[in-house]
């Protein structure tokens, strides 16, 4: 047998790299821009060869002492994918497969089409490639640069009511766990593929719900996820509004019950919401909040306008970064600056329609962002978000405020718990001294509400090993994902190959 | 809300009228008021003298910024009104000095953004164009 032809690393020759948002930069000992051998042909020669690479770099890693990261996307406003020894730019990596009709387990229970995909196909080069089929992510994030492992591992949501996030829909993944090991990972109750293609990418095959639960949302800390297998849908389209509703007790008795049944949200017409979120400037409530709501369908409905970009300002826009610094300086300037920002970025629409990479558009634009997004049960959002609109308030921090609802998941360690919805609670603004403090302010608020609450892991957050915030709200599910990762890497050099000064400091590198 | 990319256009503008409003304080002293020249003995006197060249340099800053009128309204993003030129004038007698520091210190930052920028991009792998794979076969022999 031949082998197979190696990935190419190129090393990069940077010591520094900083995250998409700029919010962080991270020190490291080497940055490789890993590429297939075969970059424009997708072929399991090559996949595994790509393989074979990285597991002769992880020991090369192992007889160094270094540890080692794939860096996604590179999206995460924490250092959560970020390692001071060698980080894996794994973004050329995007080789798809279909899988034939003959490739799928015979008890798969699902209904979509099943894609193998490697780690760094980006949410924006899926969307673009599905829709070339007739086909769909269930849903994604607000924005789509982030690529299908990255997002995967840090739980990244969308705001889809009944979907849920990125892990809902994928089915099956390939880890690479050390030098001589690979993993293909499947739910013992939701098997995907047939038993020999875990053989065909010369992995071993694990069905294990405990397992899988706990390894699609590890932040890159139980191996090198090489490939996913993702279940999809057929295209569908998203009729979407933008309207200013109040958020009165008619709408929050809603939420909290989580039934939009005769609903009068925007646009509605006796249709369900598909993707449901509020965006409140706190130092303009008067109009209410600015109510995002998408309806799914088959097609366009007649009358319907062509699809505009989610957010014209991005977390990262340079507007952002001087809208920061100038509250800084001036906390008076806070109250217009924070109506400037909501004038940019949330500017009302109604009726637009197109396919979700038509209107989750390509974010380009960067700068010095910060983002911090709690999950809170449904029961306990109102309160909630109205602690963090009076932290922002009395931090005159040039922020917004927004709501999202998600649907929970089941991974061990999701932000997205609490079921059946998760209301996803996120302050956004630029970087600056005053949002901090209204993070500070409102998450110190929340612990003394007794909120219940979990941090969103690829953005801002003060968890440490020694934090309620930590353990008190995963309990039992950080233990039940030490020992699944205790399992996946079952030696300790292999979990500090893996490790990294996020785990080190939330103590779950061993 | 001027874009950060814009400022060093904005203080290009304040260093020329930094160094016009300063020849015009110049022309000021030598025909008319002479003792604004001289440094004074008695610290009273010298601390009014001071307050005078402060007074005619922020005079004549808003008077250079009203005659660049045309050009102000060019550069400076947005509505533009009287109080532009007053806070243009104002700034300007901050001196070209001061505002040739202040572009230095502007360009580095602009060029360490940009070294950020790419660096962070080279690393999101779209320093070189991303493959397009066409559809593979999950079998053996593909």
């Amino acid at each position: 047998m031949t082998a197979p032809p190696l990935a190419v690393l190129r090393d990069t020759g940077r010591n520094r790299w900083a995250n998409w948002h700029e919010n962080f930069e991270q020190r490291l000992h080497k940055l490789y821009d890993v590429w297939n051998a075969e970059p424009n042909r997708s072929t399991l020669a090559g996949y595994n060869g790509t393989t074979r690479r990285l597991q002769q770099l992880l020991q090369e890693a192992l007889d160094t002492g270094r540890s080692v990261r794939a860096l996604g996307g590179g999206w995460s406003f924490t250092p959560v994918a970020a390692t001071d020894g060698i980080l894996l730019n794994t973004r050329p990596l995007n080789y798809r497969f279909p899988i034939a009709g003959d490739q799928v387990h015979p008890g798969f229970r699902g209904t979509g089409p099943l894609f193998f995909v490697q780690c760094g196909m980006s949410i924006a080069e899926l969307n673009t490639y599905l829709a070339s089929k007739n086909l769909a992510l269930p849903t994604s994030g607000a924005s789509n640069g982030q690529t299908i492992a990255g997002a995967l591992s840090t739980g990244t949501h969308g705001a889809a009511l009944t979907v849920g996030s990125i892990p809902e829909y994928v089915v099956a993944l390939h880890v690479i766990t050390g030098p001589g090991r690979s993993v293909w990972l499947e739910r013992q109750s939701y098997p995907a593929v047939a038993d020999a293609l875990a053989g065909y990418v010369q992995a071993d095959l694990v069905r294990d719900d405990e397992l899988f639960d706990a390894a699609v949302v590890a932040f890159g800390s139980m191996g090198i996820i090489h490939g996913v297998v993702l279940e999809v849908t057929p295209l569908f389209r998203l009729n979407a509004w933008r309207k200013r509703v109040p958020l009165d007790d008619a709408l929050w008795g809603r939420i909290e019950r989580n039934d939009y049944a005769g609903n009068t949200l925007p646009g509605a017409g006796g249709r369900m919401p598909h993707h449901l979120q509020f965006v409140i400037n706190p130092f303009d409530q008067g109009g209410g909040a600015f109510c995002t709501v998408m309806y799914r369908e088959a097609t366009c409905p007649a009358g319907s306008k062509p699809a505009e970009p989610f957010a014209k300002v991005a977390q990262g826009d340079g507007a952002l970064e001087l809208i920061g610094l100038l509250t800084d300086v001036a906390g008076d300037l806070t109250d217009d600056l924070a109506k400037l920002l909501t004038k940019l970025g949330y500017k009302e629409y109604d009726n637009r329609c197109g396919t979700p990479g038509q209107i989750f558009k390509d974010t380009t634009t960067r700068g010095h962002a910060a983002s911090a997004a709690m999950g809170v049960p449904l029961d306990r959002a109102r309160e909630a978000t109205a602690l963090a609109v009076r932290a922002v308030q009395q931090a005159k921090a040039p922020a917004l405020v927004a709501l999202r609802f998600v649907k929970a998941s089941p991974a061990t360690l999701a932000f997205t718990r609490y079921a059946p919805v998760t209301c996803v609670l996120e302050v956004d603004g630029p970087e600056s001294a005053r949002v901090r403090q209204a993070y500070r302010a409102a998450w110190n608020a929340l612990d003394a509400a007794g909120i219940p609450y979990t941090f969103h892991w690829g953005k801002l957050n003060n968890l440490d090993r020694t934090s309620v915030r930590f353990a008190n709200r995963y309990g039992s599910a950080v233990q039940h994902w030490m020992d699944a990762r205790a399992r996946l890497l079952p030696t300790p050099e292999l979990r500090r190959l893996f490790a990294n000064a996020f785990t080190d400091h939330l103590d779950l590198s061993d | 809300m001027p874009e950060f990319s814009s400022l060093p256009t904005i203080i290009t503008l304040l260093i020329a009228l930094s160094v016009a409003s300063e020849r015009v304080v110049e022309m000021i002293k030598g025909l008319f008021w002479r003792q604004l020249n001289e440094r004074q003995e008695d610290p009273g006197r010298e601390a009014r003298r001071r307050v005078w060249l402060h007074v005619l340099g922020a005079l004549a800053g808003v008077g250079v910024s009203a005659l660049a009128w045309p050009v102000v309204v060019e550069v400076v993003p947005g509505d533009t009104s009287w109080l532009t030129v007053v806070a243009l004038g104002l700034l300007a007698s901050g001196g070209s000095g001061f505002w040739n520091t202040i572009l230095t210190y502007v360009l580095n930052i602009k060029e360490l953004k940009k070294t950020d920028v790419e660096q962070a991009r080279g690393a999101a792998g779209a320093a070189r164009p991303l493959p397009q794979p066409t559809d593979g076969v999950l079998s053996p022999g593909h």
